[in-house]
């Protein structure tokens, strides 16, 4: 399988706090991976700079064993847009915009995509996560767990090659909660990598691979 | 649409009460602007319209000075120093010498377009009961319609009566008001400064529009007010038209070389008044500018109040891919778009107030007297206002844009948001 992310030896340093002390992981197509530790281990660190959120103070970062320069802007740019889907543990949803209009935001930034398409592609999305008839809805106008379908959803929208989602049930009731894991592991099973931070042991237990982050190093892998 | 505009108008018509009251002080100062433009400009330009038309472009006249030696000399030559003690250098004061000559020499000149003689003196004027005093101006009617256009004033178009009329006069409008002076044909006595009484028939009335001159000139012929001041063939000014009143200065610094007169030109009678509207322009263009900064600053406020607001937006923006310019762009979109509407209204609530403003009608009497305004309703004022507007909100989004688009995500996002 080919490896979509690969991280080398990565370490990050803010002030005098290591944060990060060395991490390397591939993420290849297909996979489904859990990071799972303490607060304060630098699970969240070590996703941002896995979604080139943000740059590592050494080590290399590799996109479809390409190097990433973090000094282009647009390029990393670029390849969140495209290759990447970011969810959260809050939806971030922009409050003026619909749920629809919410999803289409990525695919916005491309303008050489059709808005019709890209309309009705976002429109079957929401579609198939059970917002069927919400798409008008504004994010206040939603429950806690549609909120977050939504976020996925425009996580999905320029269907990227991998999700990464840092507590992406972190506020959500335990009915919410088998909601997303199962589309989680429906994407999964479509060919999508998926990156999840998560507290809960039971939901890490359900993936391919789980990480155990301590202390800023990747303490064990299962 | 362009995905920037789309998401810029979406975050600004959802906060529609603080767009419009934004584009209502935009609004505001740019309508001040074209309004107040309107009326200062209109009123100065009327001002000096009048009187460099209603007084000569350049008028010579004998120099003004505390040294009667250069009068004598002027007058005689410069041998004449000997004679300073016995002479009575007040009378010859006020006479300029030879000049017929510079009649015909300053009609050939190229720049000039009339001269014209003028005799000046002080005079009482009594109709009935009343009595004013007057400033007179012996004219010859035929040169004076060419170097002047006081016959534009006349209400009656009668200068000709000064010719076929030596006893006539033309008196100020507001003078004849004063004397009670209501239709042409009326005699009014005038007492000459040496106690001469004569009386003379009203044939016109003068009526220029400025109350100070209005107020106390009358007209004669040129011939008669040299009988009435006992002055035979002499005058005291000679005033010209130039065809550019712009070179009017320089104009009259040569004709002061060349006669050894004292050339004024318009702009030096009237610097004081010149210099009260060069006050005046900046007064209301600092007013103009207040409202104009106010209303930027309102911009302002809103669009940092909206970036502050929307950082979770704008972190998940550029998560999402969007970038630094795209950001900046999405920002000073809205703010532009405020000032263009603010423009925009800003110029329909001008043009109102200037319809309204010129549809008042009342008798203004102070330096000048009109009915209503009088309104310099030029499409550049549009203009002006229209780019203040559009380029201070454009400046007022900047910050707030940069401030928006310099947002670290991660940080966002680490603090939950
Ligand atoms: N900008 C920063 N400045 C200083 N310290 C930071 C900064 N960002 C993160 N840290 C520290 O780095 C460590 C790791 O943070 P990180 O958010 O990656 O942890 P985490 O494993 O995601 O924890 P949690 O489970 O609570 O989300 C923490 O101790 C945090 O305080
Ligand atoms: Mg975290």
């Amino acid at each position: 399988m080919n490896t979509i992310i690969e991280a080398k030896d990565i370490t990050k340093t803010v002030g005098l706090n290591k944060i990060l002390k060395g991490v390397s992981l591939q993420i290849k197509q297909g996979d489904l991976l859990s990071i799972i530790g303490v607060s304060g281990s630098g699970k969240s660190t070590l996703m941002y700079i896995l979604g080139l959120l943000d740059e590592p103070t050494t080590g290399e970062i590799l996109v479809n064993d390409n190097p990433i320069n973090f000094k282009d802007k647009k390029y990393l740019s670029y390849i969140r847009n495209k290759k990447v889907g970011f969810v959260f543990q809050f939806h971030y949803l922009i409050s003026e915009l619909t749920a629809l209009e919410n999803v289409l935001i990525p695919t916005l930034k491309n303008i050489n995509n059709n808005k019709k398409e890209s309309e009705e592609k976002c429109a079957s999305l929401l579609d198939s996560l059970g917002l069927k008839g919400k798409e008008k809805r504004k994010p206040y106008e939603l429950s806690g767990g549609e909120q977050q379908r939504v976020a996925i959803a425009r996580a999905l929208a320029n269907d990227p090659e991998i999700i990464m989602a840092d507590e992406p049930t972190g506020n959500l009731d335990s009915k919410n909660t088998r909601i997303v894991m199962d589309i989680f592991i429906e994407l999964n099973l479509q060919g999508k990598a998926i990156l999840m931070i998560t507290h809960e042991n039971d939901l890490a237990k359900e993936t391919n691979r789980i990480i155990k982050m301590n202390d800023g190093i990747i303490e064990s892998i299962s | 649409m362009n995905p920037l505009i789309f998401i810029g108008l979406k975050l600004l018509t959802e906060r529609k009460r603080q767009a419009l009251v934004s584009i209502l002080g935009v609004a505001l100062g740019v309508g001040a602007f074209i309004a107040m433009s309107a009326v200062m400009n209109g009123f100065q330009s009327y001002f000096v319209q009048q009187v460099v038309d209603v007084n000569a472009h350049i008028t010579l006249k004998v120099e003004e000075t505390e040294d009667p030696e250069k009068i004598l000399r002027l007058a005689y030559g410069s041998d004449i120093l000997s004679d300073v003690l016995g002479s009575k250098p007040k009378e010859l004061k006020d006479k300029i010498t030879g000049y017929k000559n510079f009649l015909t020499k300053y009609q050939q000149d190229d720049r000039i377009i009339g001269v014209a003689p003028h005799l000046t003196g002080q005079a009482i004027i009594n109709y009935g009961t009343k009595e004013k005093s007057a400033s007179m101006i012996g004219i010859d009617e035929t040169l004076e319609k060419k170097a002047s256009i006081m016959d534009q004033y006349l209400e009656h178009g009668n200068i000709e009566k000064l010719t076929t009329d030596r006893n006539s006069i033309i008196i100020g409008k507001v003078l004849a008001k004063d004397l009670g002076v209501r239709e042409i044909g009326k005699k009014v006595t005038l007492v000459a400064p040496n106690g001469a009484v004569y009386t003379l028939k009203v044939s016109d009335f003068f009526n220029s529009g400025i109350t100070t001159i209005d107020q106390v000139r009358v007209y004669l012929n040129l011939r008669t007010l040299q009988a009435i001041l006992d002055k035979p063939n002499q005058v005291n000014e000679l005033i010209f038209k130039v065809k550019n009143v712009d070179e009017a200065d320089k104009i009259a610094a040569d004709i002061s070389k060349d006669t050894g007169y004292f050339a004024e030109s318009w702009q030096k009678a009237y610097s004081n008044i010149l210099d009260i509207f060069k006050l005046q322009d900046w007064i209301t263009y600092m007013i103009v500018f207040a409202i104009l900064i106010v209303s930027a600053f309102g911009i302002f406020n809103i669009m940092m109040m909206t970036v502050l607001e929307k950082k979770k937006d704008i972190a998940i923006l550029k998560a999402i891919g969007y970038e630094d310019t795209d950001v900046t762009k999405i920002f000073v979109f809205q703010g532009l778009l405020v000032g263009l509407i603010g423009a925009l209204v800003g110029c329909a609530l001008g043009y109102l107030i200037q319809v309204w403003l010129s549809s008042l009608d009342f008798n203004l009497e102070g330096m000048i007297r009109t009915k209503g305004f009088v309104l310099d309703r030029d499409p550049i004022y549009y203009v002006y206002g229209f780019l203040f507007a559009v380029i201070f909100s454009f400046f007022a989004s900047f910050y707030p844009s940069w401030r928006a688009s310099s947002l670290f995500p991660v940080d966002i996002f680490r603090s939950g948001g």
